[in-house]
């Protein structure tokens, strides 16, 4: 197995003093360059899963690793933070300054990155995610999916090896949605970003490579998307819900109709349709 | 009861450099025991349409009519459409801020200055048709409640006026799968009790499962208006404008490309199932032949 980027070893977190546990003995590893998602449905503990990993919170039991370095040791945190960046979930949250190009830099100079290395890497930054023909407009003219996409370039430009995605997605409509996850999907495959991404939206999770659903502060199902989907059963009383082809074909064979396990998309419910009916 | 939009244009700070025509020439009228979904692209006018519906929004021209009054006219009580017109806003539970649930739910019809009694009776009627009668719910902080019961608070505080007709904006927003179920079928039983719903949506499923019209927005004019069968016949169209159309529509095309007679008005996850068993018995008869 390719080294973890991300190790979180039995970690438990309260928010208060012998408070209840919001994360509750928690263990997952994040391989380089695979994307993971954390599936749960509100309050399961899945963003604050996502600060322990960002070094805001610290583990109340157990460790977090990150590229290394323990989140507990005060001399990590901005490098963790550098090398892990995080998105976060309301995109007029994350931008501070009045022309896009400007909020790519704001990381930069936090971190102390010489002037002259700047454009370069604020100019590549907004074509990675498409954003470089906006990069003179202020912020506030953009549409949700496009602010999200400049907070990810933001990130980007500080040259992580991961991201992390609290839920970045669902004050998006639709195109926004779709445009912020092919983005993301570009950075994993064409660039090796291990990408950790959580969200309560199951056709997301249908592209990455595992999948882990939290209920309750504890991880109760791990698995490819299609392990995970193809019993619809099983995740309901976590509240969540099948994608909609997955929850069709289960209808259609409990009537009867032969259809192969592991059906999650459009274009594999067609295949296997047109497989039995010819 | 029946709002009619007539010739509405919207612009915002008209006059600065900032000026934006948000809705432009806008002809609409919502019929009583409607459940109308309002579609569009994120800036296409939703939010500023649904906003002139309870007049929140005057109209920089045109009138806004409600059972055929003026509402902007001189003289006309604009208490009377908001109490008739609920509008829920986006993210609603942003808005609770009193002690308790029932202080919070009880808001506006305090504003209204009925009698403690009614006020009381009104309370425990919207908290019981947003499914919280629990009397320790009642009592409780809202901010102690999940954020699916936070926003049936929000939404029972709109219900405690005893409004006619509900506008929602995007009330299943940022909730997961069973929260969003539960809050969508609370608007549909709410519906079936005889309210006129308008709900501005982002997701083609739900409007294919519960609206009996659809009206699609597109730089703040209507683009298409009709019933979601009618809608999402025009799959390319919708895409064009950046909209979706319910999965099994999209299946329903997929088959289609590949030579299955497959029919077309599918947008419902039950007819997909029809069509499909109905495909697979023909062909299992074919090839038994």
């Amino acid at each position: 197995m390719a080294e973890p980027i991300i190790a979180v070893d039995h970690v438990s977190f309260a928010y208060e003093e012998d408070g209840p546990l919001a994360v509750r003995d928690v263990s997952l590893q994040v391989e380089k360059g695979s994307f993971h998602a954390i599936l749960g449905q509100n309050g399961s503990g899945k963003s604050t899963l996502a600060k322990l990993i960002n070094g805001l919170y610290l583990p109340t039991e157990g460790t977090v690793t990150v590229c290394g370095m323990d989140t507990k040791a005060d001399e990590n945190t901005w490098e963790i933070r550098r090398r892990a960046g995080m998105v976060f979930q309301n995109p007029d949250n994350q931008l501070v300054a009045t022309v896009v190009r400007e909020d790519v830099a704001f990381g930069l100079e936090n971190i102390g990155i010489p002037t002259e290395e700047m454009p370069a890497r604020i100019e590549k930054a907004l074509t990675d995610v498409g954003m470089l023909k906006h990069a003179d407009k202020a912020p506030h003219l953009l549409s949700g999916g496009q602010k999200q996409r400049v907070a990810i370039a933001g990130v980007l430009a500080m040259e992580p090896e991961a991201i992390i995605f609290d839920e970045s997605t669902a004050m998006l409509d639709p195109k926004g949605r779709r445009d912020v996850l092919k983005a993301v999907q570009r950075l994993n495959k064409e660039q090796g970003i291990t990408v950790l991404w959580i969200t309560h939206f199951m056709e997301e999770a249908v592209v990455c490579d595992q999948v882990h659903v939290m209920h309750r502060g504890q991880i109760v199902m791990n698995g490819t998307p299609r392990e995970i989907f193809s019993d619809v059963e099983r995740i309901k009383p976590y509240r969540l819900d099948a994608p909609p082809m997955a929850r069709l074909a289960a209808q259609l064979r409990a009537q009867g109709m032969p259809l192969k396990e592991g059906i999650l998309t459009v274009d594999e419910m067609a295949e296997e349709v047109k497989r039995l009916c010819k | 009861m029946q709002v009619t939009l007539e010739h509405v244009t919207h612009t915002y700070q008209p006059g600065s450099p900032f000026q934006s025509t948000a809705i432009e020439d806008v002809n609409l009228t919502i019929r009583e025991g409607e459940f109308l979904a309002l579609i569009g692209h994120t800036g296409s006018g939703k939010s500023t349409l649904a906003q002139h519906i309870n007049g929140l929004l005057a109209p920089t021209s045109g009138r806004v009519l409600l059972d055929g009054q003026d509402i902007h006219q001189k003289g006309y009580d604009k208490r009377e459409v908001r109490r008739k017109v609920g509008l829920v806003f986006q993210y609603p539970e942003h808005q609770l801020f009193e002690e308790t649930v029932a202080k919070d739910v009880a808001f506006g019809p305090k504003n209204l200055g009925l009698p403690e009694a009614e006020i009381a009776e009104r309370v425990q009627e919207a908290l019981n048709k947003v499914g919280l009668k629990d009397k320790d719910i009642a009592e409780k902080s809202p901010f102690e409640l999940s954020g699916g019961q936070m926003r049936r608070v929000a939404i029972a505080g709109v219900l405690a006026m005893r409004p006619r007709i509900l506008v929602l904006d995007e009330p299943a927003a940022g909730l997961d799968p069973q929260s969003r179920e539960e809050m969508l079928q609370l608007i549909y039983g709410l519906h079936q009790q005889g309210a006129t719903v308008v709900m501005v949506s982002h997701s083609m499923d739900d409007v294919a499962r519960f609206a009996t019209r659809a009206v699609v927005m597109e730089h703040g004019t209507i683009a298409m208006d009709g019933t979601p069968e009618e809608i999402f016949r025009h799959a390319e169209r919708l895409e064009q404008m950046g909209l979706d159309v319910p999965s099994v529509c999209k299946l329903g095309i997929r088959l289609r490309e590949m030579g299955l007679p497959c029919p077309e008005d599918i947008f419902r996850e039950e007819q997909a199932m029809e069509a499909l068993l109905a495909l697979w018995k023909e062909g299992k008869a074919h090839g038994a032949e």
